[in-house]
């Protein structure tokens, strides 16, 4: 099963032609991708750009441990994503998921699970530099200490969404 | 017993330092995140927060080791 997926840290700009080849298969009649880019807004303040953090061994093996489920749960035949960590421009490519399947169905379904569940457990951190001059981990404002805890979850998936 | 601690994102931030080596007495991390808060003054609350030991996610709770790795994890924003 290992062989079918690959996940990985990039500090480089992602050439995201060469990621889909790797998942093209003569099994295979469908591929499916998503790419995050980095927009120029973030809750109605202009963003100049950004950086990821991440913590590599834990990304890698979770990151692994999301793509071998979605082989699991989808049965599509390959799965691959990489995110990007360091610094990025507006328009730059954050994180590229490729999926490719027998049929387009579980290939598109597998694509959009992958990218939630790394919204949710993929140990990488954004930091937005703001066009003020101000900058924030983001997901992280209600991290002081004396900070009312009461939105937090509230929060978990605003201002993420991409396309 | 030693434990190594890396820092990421807001952490890092705060602390200056990618990780370091600290000998203690703490029985986990919860323990181990108070003592660390004493000497870089975080100023955050570990609530928000989770914790890894030896690369898997763990719990606070969790019986450290000599030569255990900890690491404190900010709610994440990948993608």
């Amino acid at each position: 099963m290992t062989d079918s997926v690959n996940f990985s840290l990039s500090t480089d700009d992602l050439d995201t032609s060469s990621l889909q080849a790797l998942l093209r298969d003569p099994y295979c009649g469908g591929f499916a991708s998503f790419e995050g880019w980095v927009r120029d807004h973030h809750e109605g303040k202009p963003v100049l750009r950004l950086a990821y953090d991440a913590y590599p061994a834990l990304c890698v093996k979770e990151g692994t441990r999301i793509l071998m489920q979605a082989v699991e749960k989808f049965g599509v035949h390959k799965a691959a994503a990489v995110h990007r960590v360091g610094p990025l421009e507006i328009g730059g490519v954050a994180v590229w998921i490729g999926v490719s399947s027998a049929h387009r169905r579980e290939a598109l379904a597998a694509c959009e699970w992958i990218i939630d569940e790394i919204k949710i457990s993929l140990p990488v951190w954004k930091k937005e530099f703001f066009a003020d001059g101000t900058h924030e981990w983001v997901r992280c404002d209600a991290c002081a200490q004396g900070h009312d805890h009461g939105d937090t979850h509230a929060h978990h998936h605003e201002g993420h969404s991409h396309g | 017993m030693n434990v190594t601690v890396h820092y990421f994102a807001i952490l890092r931030d705060r602390t200056r330092v990618d990780s370091e080596t600290v000998a203690t007495e703490s029985v986990d991390p919860l323990g181990l995140w108070h003592e660390l808060e004493r000497k870089h003054g975080f100023g955050l609350d570990p609530v928000h927060f989770s914790v890894a030991v030896n690369d898997e996610f763990s719990e606070w709770s969790h019986a450290l080791f000599d030569g255990d790795t900890v690491v404190f994890l900010p709610p994440v924003s990948g993608g």
